[in-house]
């Protein structure tokens, strides 16, 4: 499972840290990329700006969004994932704060694959980082790439 | 005649041919049997015959000569007899008696006549004789036969007079009869009614008069060639053939009813005699009928039948009420019958009325005045009438009452008769309608509005207002010369016009605005509505005006306020939704900002914990589990906070929610995360509200939460969701034996952060409560607690239903 990378686009850098710390102790050690706002994460994904070049058709195993991001925010993200002919298979988990009935409404009409609200309590935030990479990275097969 | 004599002529001598004429004359007298003598002109006897000398016994010379009177036994009468052939030429029949010598008497009758010479000189009588001894003895014996026969027809006649006067008595009796009989026949032809005879195999022998009419037989047609049973109608002929007429034989008579048939098939209903008669021998020889046409009794009967018939339908079925009443001593009157009329009416039954006297029927309060006019009645011998109000178990009944008196031979008066006929729709009606009538005036005089009714272009009514708003008396108003347009402003004249017409039309339209002026000229604002009604029996035009002067007015300015604060309502708004924009933002921010630094807190003691836990005593470890408990405290108390202003922001979405099964589901999930708990759960099962079932979820997860939580040092923790009806309203509560709290502190308890007890006995942010409280009111609701401390508390909360404004 070495090729099956996260994405983590993440502008809190504990949360960040956390996040890494969380999936270390559940002993998922697949790569983890990390883009700090929206824009760097379509960068990354589409092979522009900074991320001009790279190989697009290596694509990500999950994509962890947290929806309050600078630049262009987490909703947007989504939706040009979802738009975009080779990304829109990715599995989206979007991973937040809020607890907003509507974020999490609009997130799933977006095409989340899955909505996740970070809890205070880092236990209970391992816990759900572990069963999320249990599910995305080891159980769930990942869709084919899209020529 | 004969020769023999000729030739023993007393001469003997041959005669010559000169004297042979008197020869023959000679023989001719000699030859006669009857004594035949001449006699002379004096009398002398000249000849005589044979039988003269027998009869004599005397000689012929001895005769000749002699005076012939001499030889009869009354010479006087032979010598008168003998003159009056000389003066009458003749005599015949003349009688004498010949006396015979010896005495033997011969009677005769002589013929004598006179007789002369060729010269016509007398020469003498000849008389000829006839011997009538045996003619007399003859006779004697006739006479005596005669004297014998008389007297046999004398005894004959006797008895003929006997027989003959018995005979006229027959007679008389045979007259008596015929007459009788002519009588009787006349009387038969003359009945009306069908009389006819016939013999004993049917075949009739005579039918009168009204029988030939009936059967239509003409007068002359012979009765003998008619068969009865070609008369008798198809329905009754086996039963006259087969049982009246042997009846009649046998019994002599049998009578009932029957038919009979006519010669042109019209069927006459008859009631018939039958009778058999007999003869000398005793037996029925013939029969007779006597049939009576009873068509006009039987019309007469079917006509009674039918009016009986119509009689009692129309006494069980009219709608007045018909009673019957007998008349007895001391004013009594009993009801002997009365119609159904009366049982619908009143709901008395029949056996309520029937048999009982009148004073234990009608109620008391009429019974001066029924039983008054019952007298008046009798005593005026008329039908008497009033109005009668009576009190029945189907309430209260109205009825023009009628009774007429019936007296009998001796004017006694025996029975009453009467109708009363329900009036009580029409006294209702009338009440009402003067109800509402006077309803209307009153209305109509105390209305501050104008009202008029308008008819055929004039006002015939105006009300007070009138007169005060427009300042024209009613005298002016409802004058014949007073054209009600003059009230109406030029402008709108055409447009009253227009809607009087459709509303004579019938159209509904709706009320109007125009401008009216009064008597001094100003100007009114007046609302009008009309109605097409009837007055005085004709079509007339309700008008109402209401005058809107002041209204219009005030509605210009608040229109103005009106636009004024609409104005502010949408600045006022703008400045909400922006400061409501900003609050969600916040929130938005709490939710998600406030939390972060919060979980890095946490996270990183944790790390620290972990990872540099060596460089830690045990203290400092303490320490970092104090952080970490308070960091998760405050994210608790955000998460707290949010849901409170969420629900203050979230829809309200109605439905129907069963409370019960929502508590169990709740109380389960508590006892699932505290099994050590053992906690008696009661609740009925069928609580239903209408709500929203979120945040009613809420409300019970924060009340049996609470509710769990403070009944945690009970041993036999118990914890009930109820419900009670207050004030006709139903009130759930939620009841725990646990802390209780102290009734002082009561209006603490719904207020956000508001804590009775300390953390560290129950753990709490202190908002649960305060969103309960929200949750309730937005659903049109209450919540109020009681409790005691120790003694545990009590939660009451009530759900306004669907419809309900909204809390």
């Amino acid at each position: 499972m070495g090729d099956r990378f996260i994405l983590l686009v993440e502008d809190n850098p504990d949360d960040e840290a956390l996040t890494i710390r969380a999936f270390k102790k559940s002993k998922l050690v697949n790569e983890i990329v990390v883009a700090r706002d929206g824009a760097e994460a379509l960068d990354y994904l589409f092979g522009r700006g900074a991320h001009a070049g790279r190989d697009v058709s290596v694509l990500p195993a999950v994509v962890l969004l947290d929806l309050r991001l600078p630049k262009i925010d987490g909703l947007e993200v989504l939706r040009r994932i979802r738009a975009d002919e080779h990304a829109k298979l990715i599995p989206v988990v979007i991973l937040t704060s809020s607890k907003e009935e509507q974020d999490l409404i609009n997130g799933y009409l977006h095409g989340a694959n899955s909505y996740i609200r970070k809890p205070v309590d880092f236990d209970k935030f391992t816990d759900a980082i572990r069963q999320l990479g249990l599910y995305w990275l080891v159980l769930s097969e990942v869709p084919p790439p899209i020529p | 005649m004969s020769a023999k004599r000729n030739q023993t002529s007393p001469r003997g001598r041959r005669p010559n041919e000169a004297e042979q004429a008197p020869q023959y004359a000679r023989s001719l007298i000699e030859a006669s049997l009857d004594p035949l003598v001449t006699i002379s002109p004096d009398g002398q006897i000249t000849d005589v015959n044979e039988a003269t000398i027998k009869v004599t016994g005397v000689g012929r010379e001895r005769l000749i000569g002699k005076d012939f009177a001499d030889y009869f036994t009354e010479p006087g009468e032979a010598r008168e007899g003998y003159q009056r052939v000389f003066s009458e030429g003749f005599v015949s029949d003349y009688p004498l008696t010949i006396r015979h010598k010896k005495g033997k008497l011969t009677d005769v009758l002589y013929n004598a006549s006179v007789y002369k010479d060729t010269q016509g000189n007398v020469l003498g009588v000849f008389a000829a004789a006839r011997d009538i001894t045996v003619q007399k003895q003859a006779e004697a014996d006739l006479q005596k036969a005669h004297s014998e026969l008389e007297l046999r027809v004398q005894e004959r006649t006797v008895e003929l007079a006997k027989s003959n006067e018995a005979l006229q008595a027959e007679i008389a009796e045979h007259r008596r009869v015929a007459e009788a009989q002519a009588r009787l026949t006349a009387i038969l032809e003359a009945t009306p009614d069908f009389v006819g005879i016939s013999d004993l195999q049917g075949q009739a022998i005579y039918v009168n008069h009204a029988g030939r009419e009936m059967l239509e037989i003409g007068a002359e047609e012979d009765a003998s060639n008619l068969a009865i049973a070609d008369f008798l109608a198809e329905s009754v002929r086996a039963l006259i053939l087969n049982e009246a007429i042997p009846e009649a034989i046998r019994k002599g008579a049998w009578s009932g009813e029957g038919a009979l048939l006519s010669r042109s098939g019209r069927e006459i209903p008859v009631s018939h005699v039958l009778l058999g008669h007999r003869g000398p021998s005793g037996e029925v020889e013939f029969l007779s009928t006597i049939a009576r046409d009873i068509t006009e009794r039987r019309r007469a009967e079917d006509a009674v039948r039918a009016s009986e018939r119509l009689l009692s339908l129309v006494y069980a079925n009219v709608s007045d009420i018909i009673y019957y009443l007998s008349v007895e001593p001391d004013d009594r009157y009993r009801f002997l019958s009365i119609n159904p009329a009366f049982f619908r009416a009143t709901g008395l039954t029949e056996s309520q009325v029937v048999g009982k006297l009148v004073k234990d029927v009608i109620p008391e309060p009429a019974h001066d005045l029924v039983l008054g006019n019952y007298k008046a009645a009798i005593r005026s011998k008329s039908t008497v009438s009033w109005e009668e109000v009576s009190v029945y178990p189907t309430g209260e009944k109205h009825g023009e009452v009628s009774v007429t008196p019936i007296f009998d031979e001796q004017g006694h008066c025996t029975h009453l008769i009467g109708a009363v006929h329900d009036i009580t729709e029409r006294v209702k009606a009338e009440r009402a309608t003067r109800e509402s009538e006077e309803k209307f005036r009153t209305l109509s005089e105390k209305s501050p509005n104008m009202i008029f009714i308008n008819q055929a272009g004039r006002v015939v009514y105006a009300n007070e207002a009138s007169e005060a708003i427009m300042g024209y008396s009613r005298a002016e108003l409802t004058s014949s010369d007073f054209n009600f347009l003059t009230l109406i402003a030029p402008e709108s004249v055409e447009r009253v016009k227009q809607n009087f017409q459709r509303h004579t039309r019938g159209e509904d339209v709706p009320p109007q605005e125009y401008q009216l002026v009064t008597k001094d000229g100003r100007r009114i604002d007046g609302i009008q509505n009309m109605r097409l009604v009837q007055f005085e029996g004709k079509p007339a035009i309700l008008g109402i005006v209401t005058d809107i002067t002041e209204r219009k007015r005030a509605e210009e300015e608040i229109h103005r306020l009106n636009e004024e604060l609409e104005q502010r309502v949408i600045t006022r708004t703008a400045q909400l939704e922006a400061a409501n924009k900003e609050l969600e933002a916040f929130s938005y921010s709490v939710s998600h900002d406030l939390r972060a630094p919060l979980r890095a807190i946490d996270g990183f003691s944790q790390a620290l914990l972990e990872e540099n836990a060596g460089q830690l005593d045990d203290a400092g470890q303490d320490y970092l589990r104090r952080v970490r408990a308070a960091t998760q405290r405050m994210g608790t108390l955000i998460d707290d906070l949010l849901a409170l202003s969420r629900v203050a922001r979230v829809e309200l979405r109605r439905e129907n929610v069963a409370l019960t099964e929502l508590a169990r589901a709740i109380v389960s999930e508590l006892a699932e995360r505290d099994p050590e708990r053992r906690v008696e759960f009661v609740a009925e099962d069928d609580f239903n509200v209408d709500g929203d079932s979120r945040l009613l979820r809420v409300v019970l997860e924060n009340l049996l939460g609470n509710a769990w939580k403070f009944t945690q040092e009970r041993s036999k923790a118990k914890i009930e969701l109820g419900q009670e009806t207050k004030d006709g309203s139903p009130v759930f509560f939620v009841r725990d034996n646990g802390a209780g709290f102290d009734m002082a502190y009561v209006d603490k308890l719904f207020g956000a952060f508001q804590r009775l007890h300390p953390a560290s006995e129950f753990p709490g942010t202190g908002v649960g409560l305060a969103t309960v409280q929200r949750i309730i009111h937005r659903h049109g609701g209450r919540v109020w607690a009681e409790g005691k401390v120790d003694h545990g508390a009590t939660f009451y909360f009530t759900i306004a239903s669907k419809g309900d404004p909204d809390g």
